[in-house]
């Protein structure tokens, strides 16, 4: 089941649209040293390469810290299964209008090939242009730790390094438009927010929490010695009650009138017992004073030892 | 409704992502523009001239005699200046000499006295038009007493009068009567207002031997001659008469007379060298970067983009070619579209050039030479002076250069250098006789070197570093310049420099994993869209 949900947080956000300028950037004046086409001038290029080489270390720093303070580096951690699945897709069954092999949750937002490819980039490529680059610059202190005796092993993994990156661009922007719409990833990246699969037993409970919460039908839970413990909102109405805190903790022979009260304490003791009833028809007394007719439910609660530690149910008024 | 308010939340992200970039952008860009300026306030600063002179000669009796000879002037020089003799005596100057320690660690003497270049090759039986340039008066032979402290010609250095020289092919004396030498006369100087406004040495006084090495204006240096004078910021920026008129000691420290710099056409040592960052630090740009550049590039590689910009500079001399006459029998001489001798039957043959770009090689302040008798490899083009260093030495730097190429004559069976008697009015003298056999046999009986009687020419190198005629700050050399495979460095070799060198076999990999990857994702989208179209046609 697929369900709007917010996948990309800002600062997730704002690091990966800030690396990709930044190695957009680094691509454009790097290639202009390397190969001398004319673009912001040498020596430009140069400075800002520079520059913009020190701001993505900062960035990579911040990132690195939010993955591990958010846990968020566990979606990286490497897996073959589904990984040929993934692979067929993209070479047969894309073109066939077949499913997604894997499933985009909250929990696992990469496939494994992603996992793989992302890994690669996050522990090697970066790693090492990163390293290169400032062995590029500063090499040249001859007592510095960095010194080579040359650049040229530098300088070729650096460039190599450049290619790898720009071809992983390419790619990666071209596999942004093979989800169900062709511009949706590109915008969950920017707003954060996507269509993805959700767990479907977690959705059901959360559902049906509120579903209680938001029912016409009154929800009431009482202790086994008779006190309320909660109710919803259209208990509240059908009691004319204004606020939870007038009823919760007290006991429910408040509301009813004597040979009421002596039939449900019948019911409680057959349902602390294990029974459940449904359909009996009670009176109550409102806190306007008046007295009103409804039907209700009830059954026990069990706590983890299968013991019966409290008893609820719901209310329909039947009043015409 | 919902797409404009994604509209605005992808606005605001790339607003949010991109505004800090443009800022600092804007800013680093900014303190970039400060950086020449800030470096030109600096270097004004530093230079001040001390104009008040502490001595007015003209009030001292023992000057105001009636000098027969220069050498009572010396005289009378030193019974005040009474140490200046001895400070004169250590110098190279004087010597035309230095102490080195060679390869070996071995103390030798290297100077003009037995070290061979390509100009007029050596000095040995040629002195008395060499030693013209000489700071001495009367070392025509090999017998001059360097000890004498007469000998000393204090006045060379010293004339402000712009009045007193010495006579081309005096030996360093000066004329005692008027004496033509070729267009030029020389008449005797007056001593008296000579050595009444002495002081202390200007570039005239410097220029009357440096501007003209090797014969005539700029032949040698091509960076040093006598334009230096009277010059715009446009030729050298230190010397410029619109600049700071900056005298040549300013830069080359001078102390008991021991003058700092040399140059290694004649040096080999890497001692009291004159350095660009006596006034401007080791650190003069505001760009970090192109401080670093300091660690291996001299700052006349970029400062000094050429040279010989006024006149033209001696770029090649073939001796093998003299001797030719004209038909009624006088000397041929020929010159060039600039006006420039190209050819004369004495010397053979020129090549000039003006505006030159230097060469560039690698240097750590060290040089070995050619010494005479040393062995020749006729095979190869021979370096007289051979600039030491690579780029994997810490102490090396790319430095600008003139090679100055010729040809030369050697003697072929015992494989070394001759040095030729060129000069001289008697039998054997090249330039009277036209007789390399007789020329040879006479330069190295001077030399006490075997001559076989057997010569050749063989092709020679000389390297002359350029450190004069710098350039405006916006006149140095743009980083493409050398960081394009076609650039200045192009022949430098044995060192990775980014923008000239590059992988091809890597270049061309990476293209195609580029493009192999836009055509991979091109197929891909085509088929997406074409198999898309039929499922919808279905």
């Amino acid at each position: 089941m697929k369900k709007n949900t917010y996948i990309y947080r800002s600062f997730e956000r704002f690091w990966h649209w800030s690396q990709a300028l930044v190695i957009f950037f680094l691509a454009l004046t790097g290639f202009e040293i390397h190969f001398g086409f004319e673009l912001f001038g040498f020596k430009n290029s140069i400075d800002w390469h520079n520059i913009a080489g020190w701001a993505f270390f900062v960035l990579i720093v911040f990132a690195v810290f939010w993955h591990f303070v958010t846990g968020e580096w566990k979606q990286y951690i490497p897996t073959t299964k589904l990984i040929g699945a993934q692979i067929n897709y993209y070479i047969f069954g894309i073109f066939k209008g077949a499913p997604h092999p894997t499933h985009k949750t909250i929990y696992n937002k990469f496939n494994p090939l992603q996992r793989m490819i992302y890994l690669g980039l996050k522990i090697l490529v970066i790693p090492v242009q990163v390293f290169t680059g400032f062995a590029f610059l500063y090499y040249l202190y001859p007592d510095s730790i960095w010194h080579t005796q040359g650049l040229e092993l530098t300088a070729l993994i650096h460039t190599f390094g450049a290619f790898v990156l720009m071809a992983f661009v390419i790619a990666h922007v071209y596999l942004t438009t093979t989800g169900d719409k062709p511009t949706e990833s590109i915008m969950a990246m920017l707003t954060g927010w996507e269509e993805i699969d959700v767990d479907e037993e977690d959705e059901r409970k959360e559902h049906m929490a509120k579903t209680v919460e938001e029912s016409v039908a009154g929800y009431y839970r009482i202790s086994s010695c008779g006190n309320y413990l909660d109710v919803n909102q259209a208990w509240l109405d059908m009691y004319k009650c204004d606020d939870k805190i007038n009823i919760l903790g007290k006991h429910y022979s408040i509301a009813r009138s004597k040979d009421d009260f002596y039939k449900l304490e019948e019911f409680m003791g057959k349902v602390l017992e294990g029974e459940s009833f449904n359909g009996v028809t009670t009176n109550r007394t409102c806190f306007d004073g008046k007295v009103r007719q409804h039907a209700l439910s009830i059954n026990p609660v069990y706590n983890d030892e299968g013991k019966v530690i409290e008893i609820e149910g719901f209310i329909i008024d039947i009043n015409m | 409704m919902k797409t404009r308010k994604n509209f605005f939340k992808v606005l605001f992200t790339f607003i949010a992502i991109l505004l800090p970039w443009i800022v600092a952008v804007t800013l680093l860009d900014n303190s970039n523009e400060k950086d020449y300026t800030k470096v030109e306030h600096f270097a004004e600063a530093s230079y001040k001239v001390d104009t008040i002179k502490t001595v007015d000669h003209s009030k001292f009796e023992i000057l105001k005699q009636k000098f027969e000879r220069p050498q009572d002037v010396t005289l009378a020089c030193l019974s005040c200046h009474n140490q200046a003799d001895h400070d004169i005596m250590m110098t190279s100057h004087w010597n035309w000499s230095r102490e080195t320690i060679d390869e070996n660690g071995d103390t030798v003497n290297i100077g003009k006295k037995n070290i061979i270049n390509n100009f007029c090759m050596g000095t040995s039986s040629n002195e008395p038009r060499c030693t013209s340039c000489h700071i001495g008066y009367g070392w025509k032979d090999d017998k001059f007493d360097f000890k004498k402290s007469e000998n000393i010609d204090c006045i060379v250095c010293h004339d402000q009068t712009g009045t007193y020289k010495k006579f081309p092919t005096g030996a360093g004396m000066p004329v005692t009567k008027k004496k033509k030498f070729g267009k030029k006369t020389f008449l005797p100087p007056d001593y008296n207002y000579i050595a009444q406004n002495i002081g202390l040495s200007k570039k005239e006084n410097c220029g009357a031997c440096h501007f003209t090495g090797g014969g005539g204006n700029n032949v040698k240096h091509g960076d040093i001659a006598s334009e230096l004078k009277d010059i715009t910021k446009k030729v050298d920026v230190h010397m410029a008469v619109d600049g700071k008129d900056m005298t040549c000691t300013a830069c080359h420290v001078t102390e008991h007379h021991k003058i700092s710099g040399q140059l290694y056409s004649v040096s080999s040592q890497d001692n009291q060298r004159v350095e660009c960052s006596q006034c401007h630090s080791v650190a003069p740009h505001e760009n970090e970067h192109l401080n670093l550049h300091s660690n291996k590039i001299a700052c006349q590689t970029c400062h000094i983009p050429i040279y010989a910009k006024v006149n033209a500079t001696k770029m090649n001399w073939d001796w093998s070619t003299a001797g030719k006459h004209k038909p009624d029998g006088s000397d041929l001489i020929l010159k060039d579209s600039m006006g420039n001798m190209s050819y004369h039957t004495k010397k053979g043959n020129f090549i000039w050039a003006k505006n030159v770009e230097p060469e560039y090689v690698w240097s750590n302040g060290k040089a070995s030479h050619y010494m005479i008798g040393d062995k020749v490899d006729s095979t190869q083009v021979l370096q007289l002076n051979t600039l030491l260093g690579d780029y994997h030495d810490p102490k090396s730097k790319i430095i600008p250069v003139k090679v100055h190429r010729g040809k030369q004559i050697f003697d072929s069976e015992n494989q070394n250098l001759i040095v030729p008697h060129l000069f001289g009015k008697d039998s054997t003298s090249y330039w009277k006789n036209f007789d390399w056999d007789k020329a040879s046999r006479t330069g190295m009986e001077s030399l006490n070197i075997p001559y076989s009687g057997k010569y050749s020419f063989v092709e020679t190198e000389m390297y002359w570093p350029i450190n004069h005629m710098v350039s405006e700050s916006s006149e140095a050399l743009s980083c493409k310049e050398c960081h394009s495979p076609n650039g200045r460095l192009k022949d430098l070799d044995g060192f990775y420099m980014t923008g000239r060198d590059s992988n091809s076999l890597l270049d061309w990999i990476g293209i195609a994993m580029i493009i192999g990857a836009l055509i991979g994702v091109s197929i891909h989208a085509g088929i997406r869209i074409f198999k898309g179209k039929k499922t919808e046609e279905v």
